[in-house]
């Protein structure tokens, strides 16, 4: 068995502010220093024990990661720019609240339309997010935590319970607030997955940064 | 945001299974079987409905299942937070067919057991398909956005909430038992919101039941 832990990241400056953050890379807020740490107190009474961390290599993710492994039984860190946030092109460092007052922002976008101009297209994103998840399954049965954000998370759920990216805002959005986490079984003989959790949180109240842009 | 108000742009769906049921206890396939409450069922409700007077969480209307162990469930949500309940067979469990609460022992014993299950096969011998039930959720979810946008409290069961996920998410069912489970553990729901103008549906939470860790051990 896999069990699989994806955790999104405590609250960040860049939600603090209310921005856009894609793969701009802003560090943890005080408040999300102590959701990392009340998560990994948590999760050190619970009992709770990975195998290995797994985690973005931006700062918002790496910190909250190396709080945790700082807590728990000695486990090691590894670091894959594969569970970093969408890039969002020329949307990244926009105010979220500027962003929402378009709605509807545009007429249609299809899953092949890079955002932000620039950025990663819907389907590009869950290309990324079906290697990381197979290079996941390419490590022995046992316990994992991936840290990382709500975009690539979003997409790594859909991989997981086969959902296709679809246009427009067909597609569901899975919340995950700071320090929000999911949790599954992978059952490599019968290849079926249990979704055990989803948006599970300890002790505090929803981030700023609600919902994940795509 | 916030969830536990009131609101008439969105759907604010709390998808919920019911307590522990007598069939539960005694690890029986339910099916369409009724079996009541058991007391520790009553129990996880209450301390359900105390979560949610303490969250300040409230519904303008409860939908149940028909069947006693989700109706007992939904009606001491409804006498304590003081809101209407409403009984719709559309989210009664799948109709499992001669698996109707037999053990898992009786199961093997009485029935075949096929080495592939396509999603059209009728599970039991003559209980609903995965198709049939995946159907049903779809019309399920259909008969809820027909009503106006609101906050509503379903209270149904793990088979038939399972294929609800499927209808909303855009999974199909698969041979096998095969695509994604969807756990839920008496007394545990859902949180979800749906957007009428977008057509966009938000997870907001699955099997959140931190209500029962008073109870356990």
């Amino acid at each position: 068995m896999h069990w699989i832990t994806l955790l999104r990241h405590g609250e960040s400056e860049g939600n603090l502010q209310g921005v856009l953050q894609g793969q701009l890379d802003y560090p943890l807020s005080s408040a999300g220093i102590e959701q990392a740490h009340k998560l990994a107190s948590f999760w050190k009474s619970a009992g709770s024990v990975f195998d290995l961390i797994i985690s973005s290599p931006l700062q918002r993710a790496s910190q909250t990661a190396e709080i945790i492994a700082e807590k728990l039984d000695p486990v090691k860190i590894e670091f894959d720019p594969l569970w970093k946030e969408r890039c969002f092109g020329q949307l990244q460092g926009a105010l979220l609240a500027e962003i929402d007052h378009r709605e509807p922002p545009v007429d249609f976008f299809h899953p092949y339309d890079p955002i932000g101009g620039t950025g990663e297209s819907q389907l590009e994103l869950y290309a990324r997010a079906s290697q990381a998840i197979q290079n996941l399954l390419r490590h022995p049965p046992g316990s994992y935590l991936v840290v990382a954000h709500g975009g690539i998370l979003n997409k790594a759920l859909f991989v997981i319970m086969g959902i296709t990216p679809q246009g427009h805002y067909h597609s569901p959005i899975f919340h995950f607030g700071n320090t929000g986490y999911a949790q599954f079984r992978y059952n490599s003989s019968s290849r079926q997955w249990a979704v055990l959790k989803l948006n599970n949180q300890v002790g505090f109240n929803e981030g700023s940064d609600f919902w994940n842009h795509d | 945001m916030d969830i536990h108000s009131i609101s008439s742009s969105s759907y604010y769906i709390t998808l919920l299974r019911h307590g522990e049921s007598q069939g539960n206890f005694e690890g029986r396939h339910q099916g369409q079987a009724n079996f009541p409450l058991t007391e520790l069922g009553r129990q996880q409700t209450r301390v359900l409905v105390d979560r949610w007077l303490s969250e300040k969480k409230a519904f303008d209307l409860i939908i149940s299942s028909p069947l006693l162990r989700a109706r007992q469930t939904a009606e001491i949500i409804s006498t304590e937070l003081h809101t209407p309940l409403e009984l719709d067979p559309l989210w009664m469990e799948r109709d499992n067919g001669l698996m109707a609460g037999l053990s898992p022992e009786e199961v093997r014993e009485t029935l075949p057991q096929p080495d592939f299950v396509h999603p059209y096969q009728p599970i039991g011998q003559t209980g609903e398909s995965q198709w049939e039930l995946y159907l049903r959720a779809g019309k399920a979810a259909q008969s809820l956005i027909n009503r106006p946008p609101a906050c509503y409290l379903i209270v149904s069961h793990g088979a038939l909430m399972n294929m609800f996920f499927y209808a909303i998410l855009g999974i199909a069912p698969q041979p096998n038992f095969h695509g994604p489970r969807f756990r839920f553990v008496n007394s545990a729901f859902a949180t979800l919101q749906y957007n009428p103008r977008s057509h966009r549906w938000y997870v907001l939470g699955v099997n959140d039941h931190s209500h029962l860790l008073p109870l356990e051990d």
